[in-house]
């Protein structure tokens, strides 16, 4: 496998699991009658979008250079 | 905003005066930077664009497309953050205090209580040209007794109303209370005995200015805090009593 593509998913498992905490954390403090709900469903969207994307773009790339595992 | 109810336990149901978040004109200069943060990877890839093509294909393309990727995501991320310091940094008073709630990003979280009876002075600041534009600065509330705190509520719209407001309700606890006499006495300075006077004290003269006249407290006259047994000796200038701590800057409930 790929050292980028390696290092890009272990990025991506830290990421989520530390978006589910600070998520989990934003609704412990939240406030009733706010509208945290509606920025988290936001945030959350983006998020995913932001990663798909990414997703398609490195699929119709070429990983098969120098960053190959020996 | 009023629909919100006061996040702090025991007090949910305390009815709500005044609520308000930081003015959003604060946020101004952190929206034109994300503006600026979100463009600059398409200026640098259009940049390379122009000057080196080769460089956009193969092994260079990849690391950039990961890069840019891990580069919006914690964009996102930090806009969040951003978002949740001015969503809950609020404002609130209640009929019996006030509560400042100030949110630093996602993880640092301080909530401050002032009991409306012992705030002792409120002021406002509008500073600089935003600001003073759209109307919006710090409310500063000190609180009485031994250890004074001051309090700071930052970018708070129309201030000058706020503390006005939190004046009056404290005055009219005051009132309500009747709890003129004690305004003096609850200033939190803890005063000589052999500067005092014991005669009745006026409401907000400073009681430095009374006559030397004993080093023996007399009885209990028209301050209630006095204690007839005291006794302080004349070369103890400065120093306490156990009975001066006990009454010295604080409204007894």
């Amino acid at each position: 496998m790929n050292y980028l593509a390696i290092f890009y998913f272990i990025f991506l498992a830290i990421y989520i699991i530390f978006n589910i905490y600070a998520i989990l954390r934003v609704k412990s403090i939240r406030i009733e009658g706010d509208q945290t709900s509606v920025a988290i469903a936001v945030y959350i969207t983006i998020i995913s979008a932001i990663i798909l994307i990414s997703l398609l773009l490195m699929s119709g790339l070429n990983w098969s250079n120098s960053f190959n595992l020996k | 905003m009023h629909n919100i109810k006061v996040p702090i336990s025991g007090h949910e149901n305390d009815k709500i005066i005044i609520a308000k978040r930081r003015h959003w004109a604060s946020l101004v200069g952190i929206m034109i930077l994300m503006l600026i943060l979100i463009f600059v990877p398409v200026l640098l890839i259009q940049a390379i664009k122009t000057t080196n093509p080769e460089l956009l294909s193969g092994s260079f393309l990849t690391i950039i497309t990961v890069l840019g990727s891990i580069y919006y995501l914690v964009m996102a991320t930090f806009a969040f953050a951003q978002w949740m310091n001015y969503y809950y940094d609020i404002l609130i008073v209640t009929e019996n205090e006030v509560i400042d709630i100030d949110q630093n990003g996602l993880f640092d979280r301080h909530v401050s209580e002032i009991s409306l009876l012992r705030i002792q002075d409120v002021s406002a600041r509008i500073k600089g040209f935003w600001p003073t534009l759209f109307n919006y600065g710090d409310v500063v509330a000190e609180s009485a007794g031994e250890n004074t705190r001051t309090y700071i509520m930052n970018s708070i719209p129309d201030p000058i109303a706020v503390a006005n407001k939190i004046l009056d309700l404290h005055n009219e606890h005051i009132a309500r209370d009747g709890r003129e006499n004690e305004l003096g006495t609850g200033e939190g300075d803890l005063r000589s005995q052999k500067t005092t006077n014991f005669s009745k004290i006026p409401v907000n003269q400073n009681i430095q200015d009374q006559s030397i006249s004993t080093n023996v407290c007399p009885p209990c006259q028209a301050v209630p805090v006095c204690e007839p047994s005291t006794q302080v000796a004349p070369d103890n200038e400065g120093s306490v009593s156990d009975g001066a701590l006990d009454r010295g800057g604080e409204i007894k409930f």
